[in-house]
């Protein structure tokens, strides 16, 4: 779409990003004539280099080069510990300096111009303005595979309830989460700061009293999205096997696989035994982790099948990981996230 | 009077700042403004399958 190319000449006289010329960022030949002559040296995504943001903005392109949507050290950390030592430097050199980095955001990507995902990218944000955020273009283009569809309701069934209420991204990620705060983060879990439902929804202060009993019985057994999560959300298969992804709805209820105590929503992650076989690794501890990790569901609504009746879960299990529903050839890890809810006494 | 050669000397190097501002002679500026010749110039890019957004 050759509108995303197009840059808006009013913006050239008010934004300072534009007073020392186009060449700052992105070199090239100003003034060359013909799109060979000119693109010639073109740098196409100046952001790339932190540095070149860096020359103004210093301090954030410094935290920013920590920052996990930088770095993506949390694609290494997760899947790591399913390799041998030597199987990590085989990782390291073929497959994440190569693969896995490459997804890294710029800052363009975000503030500039939309990735191109699948060689199709939508180009400049309001034709080459600078723009603090715009959360359907800069957030739901990377995430827009399960996250932003699944909250926007795209996906199937009912948005989520904050959506609906007209909230975005930002409104519960704060700028410091994309940014970085200086510290380089191993993985999101760690990051201080991260959104939380009781941030908000603080315990014992709902109108109902069903509502308070719930809440005080379920705390710390049960996250929130193991009874707010609403509709079924992509489960993604097969990827990372070279035949292409498979994905179908389901709402999966299992045990945090981090801490092994607290029922939550899982999410299938696509990671299979011939995963990086043509990279040359086997995973010789493949079973170290399991093929499901609790998965922060964006499609929360007030009322579900789960709030409305304690027989969804502690009768009729529905929804709940099972050896049957467990994907096949997976982890030996998986069976230790199913859960059996305790009978009610009536 | 020293003070109007004073003003005429900076009016002269405002000016001249003026005209060099590279944004207004960069043939980027012509060509990236231009909704005709980027229309012109555009070519569709090749579609992989099978990708779409993560996370």
């Amino acid at each position: 779409m050759y509108k995303g190319y197009l840059v808006d000449k009013d913006l050239l006289k008010k934004d300072p990003h534009f007073r020392m010329g186009c060449r700052l960022c992105h070199k090239g030949n100003e003034k060359g004539q013909g799109k060979e002559a000119a693109h010639q040296g073109l740098v196409k995504r100046p952001s790339d280099n932190l540095r070149t943001c860096g020359m103004c903005h210093r301090q954030i392109a410094d935290n920013y080069s920590k920052s996990l949507h930088y770095t993506t050290a949390g694609q290494r950390n997760g899947v790591m510990p399913r390799f041998s030592p030597e199987e990590l430097k085989t990782f390291d050199k073929k497959v994440f300096e190569q693969s896995c980095r490459s997804c890294h955001a710029s800052c363009g990507d975000c503030h500039v111009k939309s990735p191109p995902i699948g060689g199709i990218g939508l180009g400049l944000f309001q034709r080459h303005k600078f723009v603090k955020k715009d959360e359907s273009k800069t957030c739901a283009f990377c995430h827009g595979g399960r996250v932003y569809p699944e909250y926007t309701g795209e996906y199937g069934g009912s948005p989520d309830v904050h959506y609906q209420k007209g909230m975005a991204c930002m409104d519960c990620h704060k700028k410091a989460e994309f940014h970085g705060d200086g510290t380089a983060y191993a993985t999101k879990q760690e990051v201080r700061d991260r959104p939380s439902c009781r941030n908000c929804h603080k315990l014992g202060q709902e109108g109902k009293l069903t509502a308070r009993v719930s809440h005080k019985r379920h705390k710390d057994k049960v996250s929130c999205y193991g009874c707010h999560t609403a509709t079924s959300y992509r489960q993604c298969q097969d990827c990372h096997v070279g035949k292409g992804a498979t994905s179908r709805p389901v709402l999966l209820l299992g045990l945090n696989p981090r801490d092994r105590k607290t029922l939550t929503t899982l999410r299938l992650i696509p990671t299979v035994r011939e995963t990086f076989v043509k990279a040359g690794i086997k995973m010789e501890n493949f079973d170290a982790l399991p093929n499901y990790w609790d998965s922060p569901v964006h499609n929360i609504r007030k009322r579900t099948e789960r709030t409305r009746n304690c027989d969804v879960c502690h009768v009729e299990r529905a929804r709940f990981l099972d050896v049957e529903t467990m994907i096949r050839g997976g982890s030996k890890e998986n069976q230790r996230l199913i859960v059996i809810p305790k009978p009610i006494n009536r | 009077m020293k003070s109007t050669v004073t003003l005429y000397v900076l009016l002269f190097f405002f000016s001249l700042s003026v005209a060099v501002i590279p944004v207004q002679a960069s043939s980027c500026v012509q060509c990236h403004t231009s909704d005709a010749v980027m229309k012109s110039l555009y070519k569709q890019p090749a579609v992989t399958a099978g990708e779409e957004g993560e996370g």
